[in-house]
């Protein structure tokens, strides 16, 4: 037996063959070498996009639009997911699970087997926005080429009567009117991705790291309070109806802090639809300028009384309800010889106003409008508000002068003077209407003294609580109701025409206002056109409902009130 | 020296197959929290969903369909209220 000196003797081979094997594995490696160079080199991009097109995916990563609420955290607005149902046609289609499909969506199972046979090839929509629900008992039919296509759909729930403040989207989910379009920006947010590894499978495996998380959009949370919206939208709706009116619009407002509780407008629209009508789709209250007539005499008077014009106690001559004014004439349409100031009120009368108002200087009169707000943005923060218009007093003439103080000559909107009507429920301070909930304090500048604002309070009070006041349709039983009643004439073609603007504004109680309530109806063309007949039984029924949701305590006896709802039939129209 | 290599050899066997497992049991945990995610997605979802059917189900247009047509309520006449005062 051979002896080995030393371990490594075992493998000792000859020189031939040491040599041969060298070569051999130098070629291999070389090979291989070479093979790895192609691939990792020259091979590279082709390859690594081959691979990750069978292991990584790049998902979307959803961001969440914002919903937006009212003041009690009801939705007024929520995206929802819904599945677009489609189905790529390849191959004869399984006839009876297509015939399960409609079954399951509704649709006519003829018809849709007629549509896929019809086209040969491609991909067609068999029904949008289906519910999660039968989207999944969709799926579980297993059928080969059933597509689902998930969408974020916006849903209303308060439909029509929040249709003007809360918007709408489009198809696309971008916002295009109301809040929606205001704030597009905050409610989207921004969608983020990421890469991941898949397997066999498709499940995911792995993350890749390269990956921007999704932004969710931001809730927006309004001072509406969706019940009085409808209650609002409802009553407006009913007697724009009933008197045949072109429109109108309608806000209450909380007193004390200017939030808005309703804001609604007639006609209106849909958002759940894709149906639109640009006439409706205008937020009137805002965007809608009109000369107020009547309801403004309560500011013209009450300044007037502020700055010392007149006493409380004067008799006002009203020249048997007609006064020329250059070579025009200011009539009444109840005339009387001599008025209290709050007879000129209560009576609405033009006269008596113009009287007043005339003894403030044009530059007075104008800075008592300014500093309410005519002629310049609430900036409520609502698309489409208007500046209204209110000229400067130096471009007054001795017309204009006059007739201001009643209401003429100058144009608002609905919150424009909603907001002017805040001076006479908080002493003489304005507040500013407010639409987004905040903790921010409320501030108000003084425009008249408490004194003065609580006297015209009185005689506004009159105007509907008294016989012989316009506005006794407003009355609410157990709440006195101070309120002044508008019918102004439109200007048609640059000329005051027979067509009228009636309207409405009070407060509720009285004795300590917690709302204010503005009802504007455009061209009410049947059996009257009056702010008091028209206008009036909306601000009482809105009124009565907000005032009993939000249990405001009576400030006086039930029952008084039903003498006067059985007056009602002896009452002629309530005039001005 | 042939021992401590083989011993070597042995641990590196056991360490792959403990990296190839740890890799495995990650992918399934990994798997596992991106469908739990999905889950969660969905949830908050179906949450919306309800929130958006219970705003429906109690708006005041479906409680007035509600009065109106199933209940046949109607509003009384202004004649026939009697406003009565607390105790």
């Amino acid at each position: 037996m051979k002896q080995f000196s030393h371990q490594s003797d075992i493998f000792e081979l000859s020189k031939i063959r040491r040599r041969t094997v060298l070569a051999v594995v130098l070629i291999l490696f070389s090979m291989l070498f070479s093979r790895a160079l192609y691939l990792q080199q020259i091979q590279k991009e082709f390859l690594q996009s081959k691979g990750d097109g069978f292991s990584v995916r790049k998902e979307v990563l959803h961001s969440y639009r914002g919903k937006i609420y009212d003041r009690n955290n009801k939705l007024l607005a929520v995206s929802s997911p819904t599945y677009d149902v489609g189905i790529s046609i390849k191959d004869n289609p399984d006839l009876p699970k297509i015939k399960e499909i409609a079954k399951l969506l509704d649709i006519n199972e003829q018809e849709l087997i007629n549509k896929i046979k019809k086209k040969d090839k491609g991909f067609i929509y068999i029904k949008r926005s289906i519910s999660p629900e039968k989207a999944k008992k969709l799926t579980d039919l297993k059928l080969t080429g059933l597509n689902l296509e998930k969408k974020y759909r916006r849903f209303y729930p308060n439909r029509e009567s929040a249709a003007h403040i809360v918007g709408k989207t489009n198809i696309d989910g971008v916002g295009n009117e109301g809040l929606e379009k205001l704030w597009d920006k905050t409610l989207t947010g921004e969608i983020g991705h990421k890469k991941v590894l898949v397997d066999g499978g498709k499940r995911i495996i792995d993350d890749l790291q390269d990956f921007k998380l999704p932004i969710n959009g931001s809730d927006i949370h309004t001072t509406i309070d969706s019940r009085l919206q409808h209650t609002a939208f409802e009553a407006l709706k009913k007697y724009i109806e009933r008197y045949e009116a072109l429109a109108g619009s309608a806000i209450l407002m909380d007193a004390k802090t200017g939030e808005i509780i309703a804001m609604t407008n007639y006609p209106s629209y849909n958002p759940n639809s894709s149906i639109t009508n640009l006439d409706a789709m205008r937020n009137r209250a805002v965007t809608d300028t009109f000369e107020p007539g009547s309801t403004l005499k309560p500011i013209s008077v009450a300044y007037a009384m502020e700055r010392k014009k007149v006493k409380t106690n004067e008799i006002i001559h009203t020249n048997n309800g007609l006064l020329k004014v250059g070579r025009t004439f200011i009539r009444d349409d109840h005339p009387e010889d001599e008025l209290t100031i709050k007879d000129v009120i209560k009576t609405s009368s033009n006269v008596g106003a113009s009287i007043i108002g005339t003894r403030l200087e044009p530059k007075e009169l104008w800075g008592v409008y300014d500093k309410l707000g005519f002629g310049k943005k609430v900036n409520i923060g609502l698309p489409g508000e208007t500046n209204g218009r209110l000229s400067n007093f130096s471009l007054w003439r001795e017309t204009d002068h006059s007739r201001m103080p009643y209401g003429y000559g100058v144009s608002v909107n609905l919150l424009q003077l909603t907001q002017a009507y805040s001076i006479f429920a908080n002493e003489g301070l304005i507040v500013h209407p407010r639409i987004y909930m905040t903790q921010d304090s409320v501030f108000g500048e003084k425009v008249l003294s408490p004194n003065v604002s609580n006297e015209m309070k009185t005689y506004m009070r009159a105007v509907v609580e008294e016989d012989g006041g316009t506005g006794f349709r407003a009355r609410i039983p157990g709440y006195s109701v101070a309120g002044k009643t508008g019918t102004a004439r439109k200007v048609v073609n640059g000329e005051y025409s027979r067509e009228y603007v009636a309207s409405f504004i009070g407060m509720a109680p009285s004795t300590n206002p917690k709302f204010i309530m503005a009802v504007m109806i455009d061209n009410p063309k049947k059996d009257s056109y009056y702010g008091g007949t028209v206008a009036g039984p909306v601000f009482k029924e809105v009124m009565k409902e907000a005032l009993k949701l939000y249990d405001v305590p009576y400030d006086k006896q039930l029952n008084e009130n039903l003498l006067d709802i059985k007056m009602d039939a002896a009452y002629e129209d309530s005039r001005l | 020296m042939m021992k401590l290599n083989i011993l070597l050899f042995i641990v590196l066997i056991v360490f792959c197959l403990l990296k190839v497992n740890t890799e495995h049991l990650y992918r399934k945990n990994f798997s596992i929290l991106d469908s739990e995610q999905k889950r969660e997605i969905e949830l908050k979802e179906e949450k919306t969903k309800l929130e958006l059917e219970n705003t429906d189900q109690s708006g005041n247009n479906r409680i007035e369909e509600f009065a109106k047509k199933k209940l046949e309520m109607v509003e009384p006449n202004q004649n026939n209220i009697i406003q009565l005062e607390g105790q």
